[in-house]
């Protein structure tokens, strides 16, 4: 192995570590329980069967603390090292601020990734237990693209944490996020019916925004509408390995030139 | 000493509290905006009630178009007229079979690559519930009509659902019932009961006496304000005279028609209920 793939595999470990010291997987798994439990047990009218809404609402828990986590892991990669000055002792080794940078999203992502296969584990165990179901090819697809999602918002996320502070990041890094996921899809319409400037300013988030309508798959899965093409599911995928990688780029030139 | 000067302090406070909150009901009852008895959530909400069940409405209708939002639907969950029209034929499929599963041709057709993608990735198709899926729509028409009771087209549609869709009209009439105590002023809802215990439960008596509910407590407003309600009105008279006409009660049955008339001779409605009673 060599000594980049060393340092790489030991800045991302630190970061898997601080997420599962902090045990907010704890407490997000105790969230859901107390809201899905009892919706579990829902009779409406008098008539039981029905399931969609668990599955809807399981899911968006999942896509909800995804976000989260997601976040939360990636807006505090650098600010807390820079404030309490240990970022010098960091680059006083022999490792290049590439490898740190790199290092650092690696581990954001493979922290935010392993919380979402275990978001994915438990709604595969709550669909499995009520309707028998237990891996349907759209739920590993939904994960797949989900795990695109977490590729781009952690790269954001690292970028805005070298360009603002810590909470204009989480504010505007959540703001993107939330506002593509409710109107991403409705871009085209909006962008018809405004008039001259604000056309312009919503062409422009609809060409180089970040879509993460994309990833979710929460349709086709809640409805059982069939799975995705592959080659849909490949070309999402490219989409959001090259957005992250447009991401990191402008991160690494950031903080090559940043002065500490 | 200070010790029970705080003591004293708190005792005193809690006491007022309770007074001023008993006395404040009391005194000014008129005043207040929440209805003594109301239960926590219409207390919390208040009138955001009536948002919040449209909105659950609206998912419910989505549930129905297999989570296609904001589709162009006339045959939607909400349209009432379309309910009663389809009275019978199987509202859940057969409308649609030339569209069933066609794909929306706009973003399919379009250059923009984001656009495709979306249309690809996100299920355009129209498609309505079927079968036993139909359950599925329970539990947000459930929470329509318990986060807003005063929400008409959520209780109608929700017994239309429950009585077509699941096969439950027991059910369907109970909530009609519990629907009409809540808004006792409404002539939809008593129609919508009559409906039901006439095509459904096959109570032709009870129906009678739903329908002259509905047409005792239908006053449709002048001018274009009240073409809802003269529709209501005529289809009301409609069944009556039918029922009327049925029972052999040749007099009420044209009474029926005259008052019918007297609302729209031209409507189709109308004509029809002349046509009964030409028939013998």
């Amino acid at each position: 192995m060599s000594v980049g793939t060393r340092q790489l595999g030991a800045l991302a470990r630190l970061s898997v570590l601080e997420l599962y010291r902090r045990k907010d997987l704890i407490v997000v798994f105790l969230l859901s329980a107390v809201i899905l439990l009892p919706l579990a047990f829902f009779a409406p009218f008098g008539m039981t069967g029905a399931s969609r809404y668990l599955n809807e609402l399981g899911l968006l828990l999942v896509w909800l603390f995804s976000i989260v986590i997601g976040l939360g892991v990636s807006v505090r990669l650098f600010p807390p090292e820079f404030e309490s000055r240990t970022i010098y002792p960091l680059l006083a080794k022999p490792v290049a601020r590439e490898t740190v940078l790199f290092g650092k999203y690696l581990g954001a992502l493979a922290a935010s990734v392993s919380a979402l296969a275990c978001f994915y584990l438990a709604y595969m165990l709550l669909i499995g237990v009520r309707q028998g179901v237990w891996c349907p090819l759209i739920l590993a697809q939904a994960f797949v693209l989900h795990a695109g999602f977490l590729v781009m918002i952690t790269a954001l996320g690292l970028l805005g944490s070298l360009v603002m502070t810590t909470s204009a990041n989480l504010t505007l890094c959540g703001l993107a996020t939330v506002g593509m996921l409710t109107f991403g899809q409705r871009l085209p319409a909006l962008i018809e019916a405004q008039p001259a400037p604000g056309r312009w300013v919503l062409q422009a988030i609809h060409w180089i925004g970040p879509h993460f309508e994309f990833f979710d798959l929460r349709q086709r899965v809640v409805h059982d509408w069939p799975p995705v093409g592959w080659g849909v599911l490949a070309g999402v995928t490219v989409y959001a390995v090259c957005y992250a990688a447009a991401c990191l780029g402008l991160a690494g030139w950031v903080f090559r030139r940043k002065r500490f | 000493m200070r010790h029970g000067l705080y003591i004293g302090l708190v005792v005193s406070g809690a006491v007022f509290a309770v007074a001023l909150g008993r006395l404040i009901p009391a005194l000014s009852a008129d005043g207040l905006p929440q209805v003594p008895g109301e239960n926590v959530l219409a207390l919390v909400l208040g009138d955001a009630r009536q948002i919040l069940g449209d909105a659950m409405l609206h998912k419910a209708d989505e549930y129905f178009h297999g989570g296609v939002r904001d589709i162009a639907c006339e045959h939607g969950l909400s349209a009432q007229d379309s309910h009663e029209a389809h009275a019978g034929h199987g509202h859940e499929a057969e409308e649609h079979e030339g569209e069933a599963g066609a794909p929306c041709a706009l973003p399919g057709a379009s250059r923009d690559p984001w656009v495709w993608l979306n249309a690809r990735v996100h299920a355009q198709e129209h498609r309505h519930v079927e079968g036993d899926e139909a359950r599925e729509l329970l539990p947000w028409l459930w929470a329509a009509c318990r986060a807003s009771p005063k929400n008409i087209e959520a209780l109608e549609t929700s017994a239309y659902v429950l009585s077509r869709m699941n096969n439950r009209p027991v059910e369907a009439l109970e909530l009609l019932e519990n629907g009409i105590r809540k808004n006792p002023e409404s002539a939809s809802l008593e129609f919508a009961r009559g409906g039901l215990l006439l095509h459904t439960l096959h109570d032709a008596a009870r129906a009678e006496k739903a329908f002259a509910e509905a047409r005792r407590k239908c006053r449709p407003a002048a001018g274009p304000d009240g073409e809802d309600d003269r529709l209501l009105l005529i289809r009301t008279l409609f069944y009556l005279g039918y029922l009327a006409h049925q029972r052999g009660d040749r007099p009420a049955a044209e009474a029926c028609l005259r008052d019918a008339e007297a609302v729209n001779p031209k409507h189709v409605v109308v004509q029809n209920l002349r046509n009964v009673l030409q028939a013998q």
